[in-house]
This record gives C-alpha cells, sequence and structure tokens, in this order.
C-alpha cells in the first residue's frame, strides 16, 4: 500500500514538471522515512550518492558522451552524408537512403542520438529539399535516421541498460549491431517504397563518376578509425567498454585537434556539455537508487513478479504488454530516464519468463527508437525540426511510415531472438 | 529592497560559485579521459598500469565530475523533466508548478547536505582512511557530498524564492525554464 501511495506522489512530482531524478528523490526519501524511519534514509544517504556516481563502469557514460561531442568539434561526420549521397544519390529516393546510412555511420562512432540528429538534420536536409525533396519526407527520414545512434555501438543507451541490468555491457554492445544494420536497410526500404508510391516526392540526384565516388571515400578512414577504437576492441576482447570509452574519447579529441578545431572556448564548450549530460544521467542513476531502496524494503519487485506469475497468460501477452507500456512511455518521457527507472523493476520479470536479458536490452533500445520520434515529446523530432527550421508537425507527419515500418521489424526481432543473440554468441569470451 | 534586487544578487552569487566548480568538474572528465587511456596503453604496451588510477578515478574523478556540476546542471535546465503539462497551462501555474517543485526539493536536499556533512566531519575528527591501497584521508572524498548537495540546496531554494516572487508580484522575477523542444538543444 505505502508503496502504491509514493509511486502516486512519484507521478505527480513528475506531472507537475520536477526533474526526474528529484522526483524520485523526493518521492523515495518520504518512502524511506516511512518504511525504515531515519536510519534507513540518513544511511542510504551517506552511502549511495558516492558509491554510485564513484562506480568505475559508470565511466563509459561520460567517456561515450564526450566522445560524440569530441566527433561534432572534429566535423569528421559532415562528410558522411555527402559520401553516401555520391554513391546511392541516384537511386530513386537516394538521398532519403543516404541520410539513413549518414545515420549509420555516425552512430558507429558517437552514441548519442540527440548529436547525430542535430549533425544529420545540418547536413541533409538543405541538400534533400534543395533537390525538391518532399519536406515531409525528408525531415522523416533525418529524424528516425537519427535514432540509430542508439543502437549502433557505442550506445550510451545500452550502456546504461547493462550498468542498470548487471548485464554484459560487451555482449549488448556487439548485440546492437545486427539490429542496427537491420534497422538502417529498413529506413532504406521506407524511403523506396514512399517514393514508388508517389515518385514526385523525391526526384532523383546527379550522377558521381567513379572517381568521384572514391574520392568521396576520404572521409571512412577517420570513422574506421574509431570504430575499430571502440566496436573494435570491444568485439575482440582487447578492452573492457570502459577502456574503449576512453579510447574513443581519446581517438574523437585526436582527430578535433588534427582538424584544428580545438581551442580554450570549443574545448569548454564540449566539455561543458558533456559535464552536464553526464551529471543530469548519473543524477537519475543516484536517485533512482535511492527509491530502488525503497522498492526493496517494500518487496514491490518481488510482489509485482509473484502476481504475474499467477496469472494465467502467456509469456508472450506479458512481454507485448510491456513492449507496449514502453512505446507509450516513449511518447510522455524521456528515453534515458524510462531505462533507469523501469529496467530495475521490469527485468526482473523478464528474467522469471525466462528471457534472455541481452536480448531484451536491444529489443528495448528498439522500442525506445520509436519514442525518439514520436509525439508529443519526441526528442529528435524536436531536434530536428530546429536545426532544419521545419514546422514541428511537418516532421512528425513524415515520421509515421517510419514508426509503422519500425515495429514491424520490432516483431521479427522479438520473433526470432538469435537475430540479436547471434553475433555476441561469436565474441571472444 | 525589492524581491528582484534580492534575487539578482542571491543569483548572482551561487553562478559564481557554479561556474568555478563546474570548471573543477570539467578539470576532472578531461582528466578521467587521459587517465584511463593512459591506463589502458601501459597496460597493455609494457605490462604495466598504473598502479593508483582505480581509486583516483573512482574516489575523486568520477563522484567530482557529479557533485562539482549538478547545481550548474540545473542551472542549465539540463536535468531531464516531463514537462508535457507545461504545454497546457499558463503562465501563473506554470510559476506555480516550478514554485511547488522547487519548495519540494529543496528540503530533501538539504538534509541529504546536513546528513553527509555530519559523516565529512565525523570522518575528518577520526582521520578515517580509504581501505584500499593508497590509504586516502576520507573525508578529502567525502567532502564532495556537502558541497555538491548544499549547492544544490542553495540553488533550489533561490529558484523557489525566485518562483513565489513572481507569482506574487505582478512582474516575472525569476524566468521559467524553457519546455523541451523549445529549446537550443545544443547550445
Amino acid at each position: 500500500m505505502t508503496a502504491l501511495a509514493i509511486t502516486v506522489v512519484l507521478l505527480l512530482l513528475l506531472a507537475l514538471g520536477m526533474p526526474v531524478a528529484f522526483a524520485l528523490a523526493v518521492s523515495g526519501s518520504i518512502g524511506l522515512y516511512i518504511v525504515g524511519g531515519m536510519a534507513a534514509l540518513s544511511g542510504v544517504i551517506t552511502t549511495t550518492p558516492l558509491s554510485t556516481a564513484g562506480s568505475y563502469e559508470l565511466i563509459s557514460v561520460p567517456m561515450f558522451i564526450l566522445m560524440a561531442e569530441f566527433v561534432i568539434l572534429s566535423g569528421v561526420a559532415d562528410g558522411l552524408f555527402k559520401a553516401a549521397a555520391t554513391w546511392v544519390g541516384r537511386v530513386p529516393g537516394g538521398l532519403g537512403m543516404a541520410t539513413a546510412i549518414a545515420g549509420a555511420g555516425f552512430g558507429a562512432i558517437s552514441g548519442s542520438s540527440t548529436a547525430s540528429a542535430a549533425t544529420l538534420s545540418s547536413t541533409t536536409m538543405p541538400a534533400m529539399l534543395k533537390q525538391g525533396y518532399d519536406p515531409k519526407l525528408a525531415g522523416g527520414v533525418v529524424a528516425i535516421s537519427g535514432t540509430l545512434a542508439m543502437l549502433i555501438p557505442p550506445s550510451i543507451a545500452l550502456v546504461l541498460y547493462g550498468i542498470i541490468a548487471d548485464v554484459s555491457i560487451s555482449r549488448l554492445l556487439i548485440g546492437g549491431v545486427i539490429p542496427g544494420i537491420l534497422v538502417t536497410l529498413t529506413i532504406m526500404a521506407t524511403v523506396w517504397a514512399l517514393v514508388t508510391l508517389d515518385p514526385s516526392c523525391a526526384p532523383r540526384g546527379k550522377a558521381y563518376t567513379m572517381g568521384e565516388k572514391f574520392r568521396s571515400l576520404k572521409v571512412v578512414f577517420p570513422m574506421l578509425l574509431l570504430f575499430m577504437a571502440v566496436t573494435g576492441v570491444i568485439y575482440t576482447g582487447v578492452a573492457t567498454p570502459t577502456e574503449a570509452s576512453g579510447l574513443g574519447a581519446f581517438g574523437a579529441f585526436v582527430l578535433a585537434v588534427r582538424e584544428g578545431k580545438v581551442n580554450s572556448v570549443t574545448l569548454g564548450k564540449a566539455l561543458t556539455h558533456a559535464a552536464h549530460a553526464s551529471c543530469m544521467i548519473i543524477m537519475i542513476i543516484v536517485c533512482a537508487k535511492l527509491f530502488g531502496y525503497f522498492f526493496t524494503l517494500t518487496q514491490t519487485t518481488q510482489v509485482i513478479v509473484q502476481w504475474v506469475g499467477t496469472l494465467d497468460i502467456s509469456r508472450w501477452w506479458v512481454l507485448v504488454f510491456i513492449l507496449f507500456g514502453y512505446i507509450v512511455l516513449g511518447c510522455l518521457m524521456d528515453q534515458i530516464a524510462i531505462l533507469i527507472l523501469t529496467v530495475p523493476i521490469v527485468l526482473p520479470l523478464i528474467k522469471s519468463m525466462g528471457f534472455d536479458p541481452v536480448w531484451f536490452g536491444v529489443i528495448v533500445i528498439v522500442v525506445a527508437e520509436v519514442g525518439l520520434v514520436t509525439p508529443p515529446v519526441g526528442l529528435n523530432v524536436f531536434v530536428v525540426s530546429r536545426y532544419a527550421k521545419r514546422p514541428l508537425q511537418e516532421i512528425f507527419a513524415g515520421v509515421w511510415p517510419h514508426v509503422f515500418s519500425h515495429l514491424l521489424l520490432l516483431a521479427v526481432l522479438v520473433a526470432f531472438p538469435s537475430i540479436i543473440l547471434w553475433l555476441p554468441a561469436q565474441m571472444a569470451p | 529592497m525589492s524581491a528582484a534586487v534580492i534575487y539578482t544578487g542571491m543569483r548572482r552569487v551561487i553562478d559564481a560559485i557554479d561556474t568555478m566548480l563546474l570548471g573543477v568538474g570539467c578539470l576532472m572528465l578531461f582528466a578521467l579521459m587521459f587517465v584511463v587511456v593512459a591506463d589502458v596503453s601501459l597496460r597493455y604496451l609494457f605490462n604495466s598500469p598504473l598502479a593508483w588510477s582505480y581509486e583516483v578515478i573512482s574516489s575523486y574523478l568520477m563522484p567530482g565530475l557529479f557533485f562539482m556540476a549538478v547545481s550548474h546542471t540545473l542551472k542549465a535546465n539540463a536535468h531531464v523533466a516531463v514537462d508535457i503539462v507545461h504545454n497546457y497551462v499558463g503562465r501563473k501555474t506554470r510559476y506555480l508548478f516550478e514554485a511547488l517543485c522547487s519548495v519540494l526539493a529543496a528540503p530533501v536536499f538539504a538534509l541529504c547536505t546536513v546528513i553527509s556533512a555530519g559523516h565529512t566531519l565525523e570522518d575528518f575528527q577520526t582521520a578515517a582512511t580509504s581501505t584500499s591501497g593508497l590509504a586516502l584521508p576520507s573525508w578529502t572524498i567525502s567532502l564532495m557530498l556537502p558541497i555538491g548537495f548544499g549547492l544544490l540546496t542553495l540553488r533550489l531554494a533561490v529558484n523557489a524564492f525566485g518562483y513565489l516572487a513572481s507569482l506574487l508580484a505582478k512582474h516575472e522575477v525569476a524566468p521559467l525554464p524553457l519546455i523541451s523542444g523549445t529549446q537550443e538543444l545544443t547550445e
């Protein structure tokens, strides 16, 4: 009963617009005080913040965020779209497909989908609109392509899931590779279908010579370097994800220095952005832990798991219900906050039903990608709308076909877990 | 003295302290990157990792990055919130919501500050040291909590004052935070 009342308090505070972390701290503190008195509350306050913020595994979060900042600063990703457009720009909907490829490429060197959407909007939208693309089609493909960074390693979201769920981060990151490629192909297929239905919405681009095509590939070298510094070393088992995140940030920093983009102002800005973003995430984790202690004391999670166990329905229906819940939550809340809030409660349930936690992690991220582009809180759509200076409604309207095909792919990934689990199984033990 | 003058004065003081602490936090973040890279390189190339890296990272650099930046992150409006409801209510109601949030959150973090300050004082008086290899004085680590939480409490209190004053006065004393989607996300 107390757990229910405190959860209602939490929801009320969230509805007031209190930062998620603060709402967790306030409701969790009240709950802990009710259940365990001042002794329990002060015990948690003196130990949890320091032990959580000082957790060694958590280094990957600020490091991957810093890497994304340095990648943007270096400008190496700006040439990605041009290179992709040189190769596929001539086919129907080519620039839209090039956007998806650029999104995947950016995702392979950055774990932040906001950073990806911002970079993609500034490079791809003007090119597509100049060529006469329907702004809805262009905005939609940019918004959904930006979400690929969340799935393709390095992914900050997958690292967080790994930390919260206590699942191998290496296996999670590698598990994101094949679904990432499939999502990219799905976006390309959706663009192709849209252009086939209405060829006027995407006029064909100009043709390039083979020489021009190969010259455009010079952007690939720094990208491969960063990709190998992170995903390569994780896959081969040379370094842990924590070490790889440091190497990735350093590699991106070196690239930014090489490009002559680093000075005291730009460095200060990149570090400040990364510090803010890291602090925001760590604050939610710290406060969620505090709230989690309250849930542990009241044995809420066990009660939920036991209750679901007594239901006479298939585990697949429970899964569908959970995923539907994630899609609804994704429309209302920030994806990172959703992960930190829900995974500690949902994962024990998922495990008790016999589902693989690595598989579920990747599935949750694919669902979160949908949440990034659905109204009213589709963060990526906000980013694209702001950078491309197009109305929000237009981008939301353009993204629906992608949401539909994304959900179809989600169903395939749910039905065939080996698509996600095969590659991690090939890794060095 | 008008509420606006008091609010601006208090904000300036907190902003100045926060900017300084954020600078320290950013330096810690930058140092973290170099320490991780140095540690990995030395381990794989020369088989001799830095003996102190683990402890320095988990005792100082990571908590430092967090506690030194926590109040400035609130200033930058970078703590994620669910602000959908704010799209559908008037400015007065938004001020009421913001005031409520700050008024409710400030005592919780004040409590965190008091409890953690007591803990730090105890560490100092007993000259406790960390149990791992470097035997660092514990108070130098636990001191970061009262600093971070203390400043966060002060900022929440100043915000609460500004929002309440805006509600009562005829003009807006403290600006409202931007609603998601209306802000410059990279600025």
